[in-house]
C-alpha cells in the first residue's frame, strides 16, 4: 500500500491536531493540494474562508474525496479512526474514479478577459485590463533607483507552511518582502510563548516545523512522540526517545540553516527552537508544563511578527514565522460550523 | 568522432520525445477537464491579483556577471588540464595567476555585497 | 587507450534506456528505504520493492491540472528535457571496459553542458505554470545553481589533469593504480554537493521545497507529477555514474566484471544521495550562494591545487 496523500485545510483549532496524522504509516500529508487525493476539513470554518475552502477543495486533482474531521465517530483514537476514514475513502475514490467529489465553485472565468485588445487588454496602450483573465503586476519603486514589479499576494488560510487559519497579505518584489500585513482579530497577543501548553501541542509544532524545513522523516518521528504523549501521562521511554530524536537532529545541520534568520534582540530562530526544544524535555522529565523561558518567544502581536519580516526574503520569513509557536484566533469574531 | 556524438543526439532526442509524447497524450486524452476555479494557482485558498509573470526583481543579478567571467575562464582551463603534465610547474604557476586575479574579483563582490540580497 | 567500439545509434537508445530504467527505479526505492530507515517506520522491502511501480501507475490514473495561463510548451517541454539532458550525460560515462556509449575526447565538457541546461530545464518548470510560488522558487533555485555550477566544472577539471584527456574514460584509466578519491579528497565531497543541487534534494532543495507549498511543483499532478520526478531521478543516475566513474575508479576492481563494479559504485552515491535528501534540513538559498562563493570555491581551487602538484 502505498500512503495515501492527504492535503490538510484546517481551522485554528484543530489545525495542531491534524499534524498528528504524519505519525500514521498510509497516510501522507502533501504541501499543496494539487499532489493530494484527500482533502481533510478539519475545524472551525469561519463564514469568510468558505470560499476559500471551496477554492482549495476544486484545486484537488481527480479522482479526490472529502474527508471532515468532525464528522468521524471516533472511540478511544480520534487519529487513528481519522487516518482510517481516509485510507478507506481514497480506496474507494481511486476504484470509481466516476464518484469523485465534484466542484463546489461555478465554473467561470474570473474575468471576462474578450476585452478590447488583441489579447484581451484594454486601457491605454499595451497597460490595463486582464489579458488571459488577470490584470499584471505594475511596477513600484524598489532600492537602488530601480522601478520592478510588484507581486500583492494574499497568502490564504489553508497553507501547508503555515499554521492553519492565518492570513497574510504579501507585496513582494523580486523575492524580498516589502511589505505584509497579517489578518486577525484585534491585535492581541500571537504567540503561546508565554502560556504553558501541554507537550502534546508542543512536539506537534515541532513535527510540523520539522516538515517545512525539509526534514519531513524526522518531522514522522515528532508525531509519533505526540501521539504517545497524548495517551499516556507517564510514558517512561518517552524522554529517552525525545532526546535521541534530539540527538539526531544535531546532525541535520538545521542549526546552520537557521541561525542568523529572523533576529529580534539577539534571539535568532535557532535559540526559539532551542528554547521549544528544552521546554519540551523538561516537560517530559516531570517538570510541570510550564511556559517556554522568557528568552525564548516572548509574545509578540501580528504588527511586531509583520515589522520584522519585512525586508526578508520569502524563504526566511516562512522559517522566521514557524519559528515562533503561533496561536492563530478565530478569523472572525463570528465563526461558523462547516 | 561523428558516430559518438550522433549517437548522444540520437539518445537525447529519443529521450525528450518519449517524454514529451507522454505528457502530450495525457493532456489530450485525459477524462477529466480542468475547471475555471480548478486552474486558479496555489495560494492558500484566494486568488491571485496578478498573472504571476512579471519583471522579477532578480536580486542576484550581479552575482550572474561575476558567474559569466568564471564561466570563460573555464574555456581556458580546458584545454590547460589537457597539456598540463606536458607544461610542468610553468602551467600551474601561469593558471595560479589567472585565478588569483579572478579570485580578487570575488573578494570585491563579497564586500560589495554582491552576494547577499536582503 | 583502449579501442572501444562506437555503439551505433540504436544499440546506444537501448543501453541508455535500459540504464536508465533501472536506475529511475532503483533511485525510487532507495528513496523509500530511506525516508522510513530515518522516520522510524517498519521497512517492509516487498512494499518499497513495488512502490514505485503503484505511485506511477496512481499518477497515471490522476487528472494533470492545467493552471490558468501556462506555457505550454514550456510545461511539456521541461520535464522531457530534463529527462533529454540526463541521457546525453549518461552517454559519455563508461559503464564497464568496453561499453561507452559515445566516448568522445571532450566528456566532462559535454557533462557539464547537459549540467549547465538543465538548469535552464529546471527554472522552465518553475515558470511555466504561471504560478506565484513556482516561479519564486525556479528564480531562487537559479541562484543557487549557479553557484555550484562552477564547483562541478573545477573538480571535474582537476579529475581530467592526471588523465592529461577530457575523455571521462582516459579518467577512468588514469585511476588503475589509485582512485580519485584518495588523490584528490576534496573532489568527491564538492561533487556530491553539486549532485545534490541538480537534483535539488537534501539541503539545496531549493525549488520543490515545503515551505513554498512545493515550489515548483506546486501546480504538478498527475503525469506532470509522474514525469517531472521520473527526470529528477534521472539526473541523479547520471551523477551518480559520472562520481563513480571519475572520483571512484569507474569500472576498476579486483574479482568481479567491470560492469559490476560500477552497478555497485553507482548504487552507493545514489544510496549516499538519497540519504542526504532525506537526512539533511535545508539551507536557504542566500546562504548558500555566499558559502560556495566564500568556502566551497576556494576549496575547489585548492583541490586543484592538489591535482596540479600530484600530478607533477
Amino acid at each position: 500500500m502505498t500512503p495515501v496523500e492527504v492535503f490538510v485545510a484546517a481551522g485554528a483549532d484543530r489545525w495542531h491536531d491534524a499534524q498528528a496524522l504524519r505519525a500514521h504509516e498510509l497516510v501522507r500529508l502533501m504541501p499543496t493540494p494539487r499532489h493530494a487525493t484527500v482533502l481533510l476539513v478539519a475545524g472551525t470554518i469561519p463564514g469568510s474562508a468558505r470560499e476559500a475552502l471551496d477554492r482549495v477543495h476544486d484545486q484537488l486533482p481527480h479522482p479526490r474525496a472529502v474527508v471532515t474531521w468532525d464528522e468521524i465517530v471516533a472511540g478511544n483514537d480520534v487519529v487513528d479512526a481519522v487516518a482510517s476514514e481516509i485510507v478507506g475513502r481514497a480506496d474507494r475514490v481511486m476504484a470509481d474514479p466516476s464518484t469523485s467529489s465534484p466542484g463546489r465553485l461555478a465554473d467561470e472565468e474570473p474575468n471576462d478577459w474578450r476585452g478590447v485588445g488583441p489579447f484581451g487588454q484594454g486601457g491605454e496602450g499595451m497597460m490595463g485590463g486582464t489579458p488571459y483573465g488577470r490584470a499584471m503586476a505594475m511596477t513600484a519603486d524598489d532600492r537602488d533607483g530601480l522601478s520592478l514589479d510588484r507581486l500583492e499576494l494574499r497568502l490564504g488560510p489553508f497553507l501547508g507552511q503555515l499554521p492553519g487559519g492565518l492570513v497574510a497579505d504579501v507585496a513582494l518584489q523580486g523575492e524580498v518582502i516589502q511589505s505584509i500585513e497579517f489578518a486577525c482579530a484585534g491585535s492581541a497577543p500571537f504567540v503561546t510563548g508565554d502560556r504553558a501548553v501541554p507537550v502534546a501541542r508542543r512536539l506537534l509544532w515541532l513535527s510540523h516545523a520539522l516538515h517545512v524545513q525539509g526534514l519531513d522523516a524526522f518531522a514522522v518521528g515528532a508525531a509519533r512522540l505526540a501521539r504517545r504523549s497524548a495517551r499516556l501521562d507517564d510514558d517512561p521511554g518517552l524522554a529517552r526517545d525525545f532526546a535521541s530524536l534530539r540527538r539526531r537532529m544535531r546532525w541535520t545541520g538545521l542549526r546552520s540553516a537557521l541561525r542568523s534568520v529572523g533576529d529580534r534582540d539577539g534571539l535568532d530562530t535557532w535559540a526559539r527552537w532551542s528554547a521549544h526544544l528544552d521546554a519540551i524535555a523538561a516537560s517530559l522529565d516531570g517538570a510541570d508544563s510550564r511556559p517556554v523561558s522568557a528568552d525564548g518567544s516572548m509574545p509578540i502581536t501580528a504588527a511586531e511578527l509583520a515589522e520584522m519580516i519585512t525586508g526578508l526574503t520569502l524563504t526566511d520569513a516562512v522559517t522566521t514565522i514557524i519559528g515562533f509557536d503561533i496561536d492563530v484566533p478565530a478569523m472572525t469574531t463570528t465563526a461558523v460550523e462547516t | 568522432m561523428m558516430s559518438a556524438l550522433a549517437a548522444v543526439l540520437a539518445v537525447t532526442a529519443v529521450a525528450l520525445t518519449v517524454q514529451a509524447a507522454a505528457l502530450v497524450r495525457s493532456e489530450w486524452a485525459d477524462p477529466f477537464v480542468s475547471t475555471a476555479p480548478q486552474r486558479v494557482p496555489f495560494l492558500g485558498g484566494n486568488e491571485p491579483a496578478t498573472h504571476a509573470w512579471s519583471r522579477f526583481h532578480v536580486r542576484y543579478y550581479p552575482m550572474t556577471l561575476v558567474f559569466v567571467a568564471f564561466e570563460m575562464e573555464m574555456m581556458f582551463m580546458y584545454p590547460w588540464a589537457v597539456v598540463f603534465i606536458e607544461e610542468g610547474a610553468t602551467a600551474l604557476v601561469e593558471m595560479g595567476m589567472f585565478l588569483t586575479i579572478l579570485g580578487v574579483g570575488v573578494v570585491y563582490a563579497y564586500k560589495e555585497r554582491v552576494f547577499s540580497w536582503q | 587507450m583502449n579501442e572501444v567500439e562506437q555503439l551505433s545509434a540504436p544499440l546506444a537508445i537501448v543501453v541508455v534506456a535500459a540504464v536508465l530504467v533501472v536506475g529511475v527505479y532503483v533511485s525510487s526505492v532507495v528513496d523509500v528505504v530511506a525516508f522510513r530507515s530515518v522516520a522510524g517506520q517498519r521497512l517492509r522491502p516487498g512494499s518499497a520493492a513495488l512502490f514505485p511501480a503503484r505511485v506511477a501507475h496512481r499518477l497515471s490514473r490522476q487528472q494533470s491540472v492545467r493552471t490558468e495561463r501556462p506555457d505550454m510548451i514550456l510545461r511539456v517541454l521541461a520535464p522531457a528535457a530534463l529527462l533529454g539532458l540526463a541521457a546525453a550525460a549518461v552517454t559519455v560515462i563508461p559503464l564497464s571496459p568496453g561499453i561507452v556509449v559515445a566516448d568522445v575526447g571532450t566528456g566532462i565538457v559535454l557533462f557539464g553542458a547537459a549540467e549547465a541546461l538543465a538548469i535552464v530545464a529546471i527554472f522552465f518548470h518553475g515558470w511555466s505554470p504561471n504560478s506565484p510560488f513556482a516561479l519564486i522558487a525556479g528564480y531562487r533555485f537559479v541562484a543557487v545553481a549557479v553557484s555550484y555550477e562552477l564547483l562541478s566544472m573545477f573538480v571535474l577539471i582537476g579529475a581530467a589533469i592526471p588523465a592529461e584527456s577530457l575523455s571521462i574514460g582516459a579518467i577512468v584509466e588514469s585511476q588503475a593504480g589509485l582512485w580519485n578519491v584518495i588523490r584528490q579528497p576534496l573532489g568527491l565531497p564538492l561533487f556530491l554537493i553539486v549532485s545534490l543541487g541538480v537534483t535539488f534534494s537534501g539541503p539545496l532543495d531549493l525549488l520543490d521545497s515545503n515551505d513554498l507549498a512545493g515550489g515548483g511543483s506546486v501546480e504538478d499532478s498527475g503525469m506532470q507529477r509522474l514525469a517531472w520526478q521520473t527526470a529528477r531521478h534521472a539526473m541523479r543516475i547520471a551523477f551518480a555514474a559520472c562520481a563513480a566513474a571519475v572520483f571512484l575508479g569507474g569500472w576498476h576492481g579486483p574479482v568481479l566484471p567491470g560492469g559490476l563494479w560500477m552497478a555497485l559504485k553507482t548504487f552507493a552515491v545514489i544510496a549516499l544521495l538519497g540519504f542526504l535528501d532525506v537526512f539533511v534540513a535545508r539551507i536557504s538559498a542566500e546562504r548558500f550562494v555566499r558559502v560556495a562563493w566564500g568556502v566551497l570555491l576556494p576549496l575547489a581551487f585548492l583541490n586543484l591545487l592538489i591535482a596540479g602538484v600530484g600530478a607533477l
